[in-house]
């Protein structure tokens, strides 16, 4: 039976099965789908459920993000490059007045796991003559040592050597005058070194 | 290769042709006649029975079946109507005919027509009509026996298809074609090919015997022999209906307007003596051989299969005339066509059914996205400054955001009739957004946090500073025990960071101990601070040296005092606002 032969023998009841039933086939799936995610909705709308879990990370998510925003405002440090700026300004910060000092950095960078860096900065006075360097007074120096920590999240003093240059016995006390050397370090993560 | 059946049922016998092949070349491959018994309690059933049987043997195929019927329950008319074509012709014709039917009511019969001729003025038909309860007799019949007759026709008009296919009516002559029934006498003129004019004759093979039908198809009752009739008097009339067979033909014969002579009688159905092989006004007369040599017709006997023949023949797609008597309710449906309607019904039932099913989940889901719609508006106002409020001068939860995060967060919370066609949210639906936001702000916490250095997964080094400040703590939260201790070299370095390698802080104390008393006392206090120092839970190890007491006995002293410390175990007080 050609195409022609059933379509000419048609009648308004076939036509009706026909058309109804690719309809009905649509509106299955349709409603299928409508369904589903009807379905999926108002499981994530129940009582703690999806979105009200959702909503509550989000709440607390925006909470952390602006102290975290602000901490960063107080974060001073961005970056390797700017260590050497930022071991000299807090060396000259008026409540620590040091003076100059003189920054190392230690080459390479330490790698402690793969990935990630320790980026280690010796820390010395800047030299001065014989007869004038006479020591800090061992509370700017700590200041000094505070500040590096304070001022950044991401530097950690770890190395600190405080000596008196008087030349005094044991039992003697000097000063309070020291002189010092110190190291920071920074650690970061930075997958394009690692080995 | 297809395969077809045709049957003939009369009253009192069936014949059965199964034909296989195609219109053009056919085989016979199974025939039956066969005889219903008379005189049961019920002769239908008989009939039924029988049939089912000479059915079941031939495998009769089921969906390709016809059957003719006895020309004696028609009526035939002529009748000239404009020139129309055969649809509208289908539409007129029961109206046209009505008044030729006077014995029967026009909606108990069924009409089928044959065009005779047709000019470009007229169109002449020859109309056949066969009440419906005589058809529907012989349909219950076959319904019975397990078949649906696919179509219905007369035997004149089947024996017109088979005398056509085996090409015995020619353009240049004319015949009649002659079908001797049980009870009747089916006489058909044809002329150049064509139909000239079709009459059944109320007397048959076995007019002549008890039990023959009763009356004509237009209600003439015949006279019934009773049974205590001779043999004589049935012989007798035998040759009476023989006779009266032979003087209607000869009557046709002489009455035929035919344009072409006629060249030959030619007879099927049952065999009558003085027939075939006699002449009727100096016309011969022929047995109706329609079947090619070898094509599986028996040897003898083929007469009465002719008609049977006709009707298989045209449902492979044979014969010219496409006569059918199964119309109006009669009509054959097959199973699929009787429960079309119903099944139709019930489509239409059911995507009703679903087209609600869909309006109503389209209308709770629309409900849903408008309940999510509120958490998003909540989820802004909470974040983010509601400026639409003039009164409202709280700030958000989220201060300094990127702008493209507060633009999709103020987005979210438009109506969608608000929103521009190709916004950030565009290709997002509502519980997606609530996912983005989520998802976006996780990002940006992840990107401060490293830019803090505090992603948490990187711990920072422990601090020197920190541990010692812890030492010098300790040394002088135990200053009123221990007395005066002076520092006079201090350092603390960092150690581990490597993977599996503990991490610690070394502090190392050039010391002195002054104590008036004695040196002793001095020893004491050194012991002292190494105990004190022991117990801190940050503590790991005290290293000590060699004391050295002054020389005025006033004190100690000791160069490398070492304490390792674990800052991890220091006891932090929890952060602010984390």
């Amino acid at each position: 039976m050609s195409f022609k032969d059933v379509v000419t023998n048609m009648n308004f009841a076939r036509w009706i099965i026909v058309i109804g039933g690719v309809g009905s086939l649509a509106l299955c799936a349709s409603g299928w789908s409508l369904y589903s995610k009807r379905a999926e909705r108002e499981a994530a709308l129940a009582p703690d459920a999806r979105v009200e879990r959702s909503v509550r990370s989000i709440q607390s998510l925006g909470k952390q993000y602006t102290k975290l925003k602000k901490d960063l405002g107080g974060e001073n440090l961005r970056g390797q490059d700017d260590m050497a700026t930022y071991l000299a300004t807090r060396a000259v910060d008026a409540r620590v007045a040091l003076g100059s000092v003189i920054s190392t950095p230690q080459n390479p960078p330490y790698e402690v796991q793969k990935g990630v860096f320790d980026y280690k900065y010796g820390i010395k006075p800047q030299p001065q003559s014989a007869s004038t360097d006479k020591g800090q007074p061992r509370d700017r120096i700590v200041n000094y040592f505070y500040k590096l920590e304070s001022d950044s999240r991401r530097v950690r003093v770890t190395f600190i050597h405080m000596w008196q240059d008087q030349k005094l016995k044991e039992w003697e006390v000097g000063n309070d005058q020291w002189k010092w050397e110190a190291a920071v370090t920074t650690r970061e993560r930075d997958e394009s070194k690692a080995k | 290769m297809a395969r077809s059946c045709g049957i003939r049922i009369g009253p009192r016998r069936f014949e059965l042709v199964v034909l296989d092949g195609s219109a053009k070349k056919q085989r016979m491959t199974a025939f039956r006649t066969g005889e219903f018994p008379q005189g049961g309690d019920d002769p239908t059933a008989d009939a039924v029975a029988v049939l089912k049987e000479a059915l079941r043997e031939h495998k009769v195929p089921p969906d390709a079946t016809a059957i003719a019927i006895d020309s004696g329950l028609a009526a035939f008319r002529t009748l000239k109507l404009p020139a129309l074509d055969e649809s509208k012709i289908e539409e007129v014709l029961k109206f046209e005919v009505e008044s030729q039917l006077p014995q029967w009511s026009i909606d108990d019969v069924v009409v089928d027509f044959i065009v005779l001729d047709k000019t470009d003025n007229e169109t002449n038909l020859l109309v056949t009509a066969v009440p419906k309860a005589a058809l529907q007799r012989e349909l219950d019949v076959c319904s019975r026996a397990g078949i649906e007759p696919q179509e219905a026709e007369l035997e004149a008009t089947a024996m017109v298809n088979a005398a056509l296919s085996a090409d015995i009516c020619h353009v240049d002559n004319a015949q009649v074609l002659v079908h001797i029934g049980e009870a009747s006498t089916a006489v058909v003129v044809m002329d150049g090919g064509k139909v000239r004019s079709m009459r059944a004759i109320h007397i048959g093979a076995l007019t002549h015997e008890p039990n023959a039908a009763p009356a004509d198809a237009e209600g003439v009752p015949l006279e019934p022999l009773t049974a205590e009739a001779s043999a004589e008097d049935a012989q007798r009339r035998l040759e009476q209906a023989v006779s009266r067979i032979r003087r209607e033909l000869g009557r046709t014969l002489s009455g035929a307007r035919t344009a072409n002579p006629i060249e030959a009688v030619y007879v099927c159905g049952w065999e009558l003596p003085d027939l075939v092989g006699s002449t009727l006004l100096d016309i011969p007369v022929y047995e109706l051989d329609v079947f090619e040599e070898d094509s599986g017709q028996p040897a003898q006997g083929v007469a009465p299969l002719v008609v049977a023949y006709g009707v298989a023949l045209r449902m492979l797609g044979g014969g010219t005339l496409r006569t059918s008597l199964r119309r109006e309710e009669l009509r054959f449906t097959g199973a699929f066509e009787r429960l079309e309607l119903p099944i139709a019904v019930a489509v239409l039932t059911l995507i009703t059914g679903l087209a609600i099913f869909n309006i109503f989940e389209f209308k709770r889901a629309d409900k849903l996205d408008g309940d999510l719609h509120a958490w998003l508006q909540s989820n802004r106002n909470f974040l983010l400054t509601d400026l639409s409020n003039p009164k409202n001068t709280k700030a958000g939860s989220l201060e300094g955001a990127p702008p493209e995060l507060e633009k999709f967060v103020q987005e979210t919370a438009l109506s969608d009739a608000k929103k521009p066609e190709n916004g950030v949210t565009s290709q997002y639906t509502r519980a997606e957004q609530l996912a983005q936001i989520e998802l976006r702000l996780k990002n940006e916490i992840l990107k401060l946090n490293k830019e803090l250095g505090t992603g948490g997964e990187i711990a920072q080094p422990q601090s020197a500073l920190e541990a010692l400040t812890l030492v010098m703590a300790t040394i002088d939260e135990f200053k009123g025990d221990l007395g005066r201790i002076g520092v006079r070299d201090a350092k603390a370095n960092y150690s581990g960071g490597r993977s599996g390698s503990r991490e610690f802080v070394e502090v190392t104390l050039d010391l002195s101990f002054f104590k008036d008393e004695s040196h002793l006392a001095a020893t004491q206090a050194h012991d002292q601070l190494k105990r004190e120092l022991e117990a801190k839970p940050w503590v790991l190890e005290v290293k000590t040296r060699q004391l050295t007491p002054f020389p005025d006995n006033t004190g100690v002293y000791t160069n490398g005092f070492a304490v390792s410390c674990d800052l991890s175990k220091v006891e932090r007080k929890a952060e602010v606002g984390s």
